[in-house]
């Protein structure tokens, strides 16, 4: 028993809350009716966040709270049971944020017995959370702190014990820079939100977890036949190879084939030297082994190393295609050994590769304009394609020298302080940067990243071959897939399973509920979890107007380039959407969740949603939405089906 | 000759398997490149997104000998 | 003239190839599921040795059947069965670990919730989760005496 508590169904039993700034440390059984309420992971966060979060906290302050959650079926035999949610009010984005990773160190915060980690207040000087079965203590971290993270990792396992999974932050999250990420087993992160820069405010340098427990399930011998099963029918599945031999990188040559991969901050969707940087480049160059996450055995981790004339030869799991794409494409790099090194530079230094991408490739487009100068650079350029220039870029922005303090912000505030037209192409919705996918010419893909909650993040809802399937001109229609598909990704955020084993193998979301009921004997059905799924997105969606405080259509936006900037080259050129179709997704998107026309939620649905307690709360700001005059849809979101000709 | 087709996740649909679930079987005349059988067999080649046969990548313009198995893989929902 | 004996048995054990294995552990979860019925790592007969950042490998190890573990247990509570495994007689056990050290490979595991060791039974169940080839079930045959 851990703790006194058992571990039962899907769970390890004890939730720790500490209290950094005191030192205190209390375990209590994990609350069983949150779990199912809100389904542990990203459901318990929001739920948790939104209760106990004062609106007006300071999301690098002592009121955050910084929440770990491993979900129930986390470290259970379930294929890809491998993930970690991470939460707290994201310093990108002043909302709800989440952020998750995969790696070995959810199932092992449940080997030691513990579900979920809540910690407030600010460590006086820099700890990391030690636990060892049993045994939760805050050490001194002062001989760690500035390490980079992968620096960091090796030299607490030297010291703790080989088998303990480490989580840290490099000197980004260190400094507050506002896209930190936390990195794990080598070369896993938690990239977005901000997650890094939260810990580093409260001086956490990492998280080190041993744990000796077993998780006991609701019936072993049937999740073991249902998952044994699954694991003999993908075995053969013919997307399994190829997924184990490239990883996600596979598809970098198709985003530019079909014109959507990001080129020069956004400014084209075609580039013309992708052979250079291609998941076959990747393999062929770079690959040392294929890595795996905790019971997933698509491998699709690439350790590779990097080899630049000039630079040390370094050591690292990707790049994967978001990375590829961001710090590949959109800053004009040609050899997957310069994108490679980039990858390991922002991981080392603890930063999101993807907002770093986004970040970098903002302030290069800047220089290109001329509206930041060497002068602002500390003497050196910043030119498309120099891992040189980057690199000393980066630097100034995790040390916030000169003009780096105000990039290490993100795009959106650096767009705030440069002026001068920038913000048109900030390519950012709600502080957060965007994924590695241009969505002028791929509607639903833009409205995917509009109305994601975390910013302009690809995780909820993805949609370029529904784009395709349904015609790239057209936006009508694409608002209950983008809906449908926000309800059904975030459960595997929740559930602490990885969405691309799940999502990619032709296993339907009721074989999911199944491997779930198995484990939690909750006996829920899709309906239910989809229903759930969408609660949370409510609670969301309330928290974060009640702490940005205008309507929600306000922050719904993509940057100006989204509908200005008509794409100049590549298959498609001159293709863009208007401003109007942009209106006319957004109207639609509302209508199809039950929210007015300002993008709130209305009272209706959130009644529906048993949502009454929030609905109270943003209507005494002036922000409920209005009564709906034709009611709730009575279905929020449908499964889409791809065509068959 | 005879060549068959893999394919899994979004495609699997647009290929209509007929030997077992992921697989289609193809008669083909004379020697044709993967676009040109995927044409004949009205299947989109807008949603491949890489091409394996016999463990290699290759790509649209390889024509297949008798009897090979071609692996069409879609683009993941976001990686 | 080849002499032909009575009896000929099977000698079955893992082999690794340690270029393919990726890490996932799938082996050491359903050795523990199979053995005590819970995902557990740290209940599993088998290990997968992390060597990173640098080379940036996995090992696999496992039970070579060396022999090693009877030969320094005091209480005779290991013994060789006919496939070439190495059972533990659990009622016999007494946990003081001295093979421990013992085993070159150092796939012998004691765990604080059991009262005796844990050495690999060849039940293979690892290797027919194995995806990656990286371990599997090898068999040879050994003619046993008349």
């Amino acid at each position: 028993m851990a703790n006194g508590f058992t571990s039962s169904r899907g769970l390890a039993g004890t939730t720790l809350r500490i209290n950094l700034t005191t030192g205190e440390i209390k375990r209590y059984p994990t609350d069983e009716k949150l779990m199912r309420e809100w389904f542990g992971g990203r459901g318990a966060i929001a739920k948790i966040l939104y209760d106990e979060v004062p609106r007006d906290a300071d999301p690098l302050g002592p009121e955050n709270l910084f929440i770990m959650s491993a979900g129930v079926m986390s470290g259970c035999f379930i294929p890809s049971g491998a993930k970690i949610e991470f939460g707290s009010v994201s310093p990108l984005t002043n909302g709800h944020g989440d952020s998750n990773m995969g790696g070995h160190l959810g199932p092992t915060l449940k080997f030691a017995g513990y579900d979920m980690v809540i910690m407030s207040g600010i460590s006086p000087k820099p700890i990391y959370l030690f636990i060892d079965d049993d045994t939760v203590e805050l050490r001194d971290a002062s001989k760690y702190w500035g390490m980079g993270s992968l620096a960091c990792e090796p030299a607490m396992k030297k010291d703790l014990g080989e088998d303990f999974e480490i989580a840290t932050i490099g000197p980004a999250g260190e400094n507050g820079i506002r896209f930190s990420c936390i990195t794990h087993d080598f070369g896993r992160q938690a990239g977005r939100t901000g997650q890094g820069a939260v810990m580093g405010s409260k001086k956490l340098k990492a998280i080190a977890v041993r744990g000796t427990r077993g998780i006991n399930v609701y019936n072993l011998n049937k999740l073991t036949e249902q998952v044994t099963a699954i694991i003999k029918r993908t075995q053969t599945h013919p997307n399994m190879a190829p997924w184990q031999k490239y990883g996600t990188a596979f598809f970098i040559e198709w985003s530019n084939d079909n014109a959507v991969i990001p080129t020069r901050n956004f400014q084209t969707t075609y580039y013309e030297d992708i052979k250079g940087i291609s998941g076959e480049a990747l393999v062929d160059r770079c690959l040392i082994t294929h890595k795996a996450c905790f019971g997933c055995w698509m491998n699709c981790g690439k350790y590779t190393k990097a080899v630049l004339p000039g630079k040390q030869t370094v050591y690292l799991e990707g790049p994967e295609y978001e990375t590829g794409a961001l710090c590949g494409s959109n800053l004009g790099m040609t050899d997957i050994n310069q994108v490679a090194y980039l990858n390991w530079l922002m991981d080392n230094v603890g930063m999101d590769t993807m907002s770093g991408g986004g970040v970098v490739a903002f302030a290069m487009e800047c220089f290109q304009r001329g509206l930041i100068t060497t002068d602002d650079l500390e003497g050196h350029t910043l030119n498309w394609g120099s891992v040189e220039d980057t690199e000393h870029f980066v630097d100034m922005m995790v040390h916030r020298r000169g003009i780096g303090e105000y990039f290490s912000g993100g795009t959106k505030r650096a767009a705030e302080k440069i002026g001068r037209g920038s913000e048109k192409f900030a390519m950012q919705v709600k502080g957060q940067e965007m994924s590695g996918y241009d969505g002028r010419y791929a509607p639903g893909m833009l409205l995917s990243y509009m109305t994601c909650d975390i910013g302009a993040h690809h995780n909820r809802s993805w949609t370029i071959t529904v784009d395709m399937a349904e015609g790239r001109d057209k936006v009508e229609g694409r608002a209950k897939v983008v809906v449908y598909l926000q309800h059904v990704r975030p459960l595997f955020d929740c559930w602490c399973i990885c969405r691309l084993f799940w999502g990619e193998l032709d296993i339907e979301p009721e074989e999911i509920v199944e491997s779930l009921n198995h484990i939690t004997g909750w006996n829920i059905d899709a309906a239910e979890a989809f229903k759930t799924s969408e609660k949370i997105w409510n609670l969301v969606r309330c928290h974060y107007l009640e702490r940005n405080k205008a309507n929600g259509r306000t922050f719904d936006y993509p940057p100006a380039r989204s509908w200005e900037d008509k794409i100049p080259t590549g298959p498609s050129a001159g293709k863009g959407l208007t401003k109007e179709q942009i209106e006319t997704m957004l109207d639609e998107y509302y209508a199809c969740r039950g929210w007015d026309s300002d993008g709130n939620p209305s009272r209706e649905v959130l009644h529906d949603l048993k949502l009454d307690f929030a609905a109270d709360n943003i209507e005494k700001i002036g922000l409920l939405g209005k009564p709906l005059p034709n009611g709730i849809p009575a279905v929020r979101g449908e499964r889409y089906k791809p065509k068959a000709f | 000759m005879i060549v068959y087709f893999r394919a899994g996740g979004q495609l699997r649909a647009r290929l209509k398997p007929d030997v077992d679930h992921y697989t289609r079987k193809v008669e083909v005349d004379g020697e044709k490149t993967i676009a040109e059988i995927l044409k004949d067999i009205s299947v989109d080649s807008a949603y491949v997104a890489l091409i394996h046969v016999d463990g290699k990548m290759t790509d649209l313009s390889f024509k297949p000998s008798n009897g090979q198995t071609i692996t069409l893989q879609p683009p993941v929902s976001g990686g | 003239m080849q002499q032909v004996f009575k009896n000929v048995t099977e000698i079955k054990r893992i082999k690794v190839i340690s270029g393919k294995c990726s890490g996932c552990r799938l082996c050491m979860q359903i050795c523990a599921i199979s053995h005590y019925g819970e995902t557990n790592p740290k209940k599993a007969s088998l290990k997968i040795e992390a060597h990173f950042p640098q080379p940036g490998v996995y090992k696999p190890k496992v039970c070579t059947q060396c022999g090693k573990c009877i030969e320094v247990c005091p209480e005779g509570a290991i013994y060789r069965r006919d496939d070439g495994a190495y059972i533990v007689l659990v009622e016999k056990c007494t946990n003081c670990g001295e093979c421990i050290p013992a085993c070159k490979p150092g796939v012998i595991f004691q765990h604080r919730g059991l009262e005796h060791v844990i050495i690999c039974d060849n039940c293979f169940k690892c290797t027919e989760l194995c995806n990656t080839g990286a371990i599997t079930m090898v068999t040879r045959p050994v003619k046993v005496g008349k």
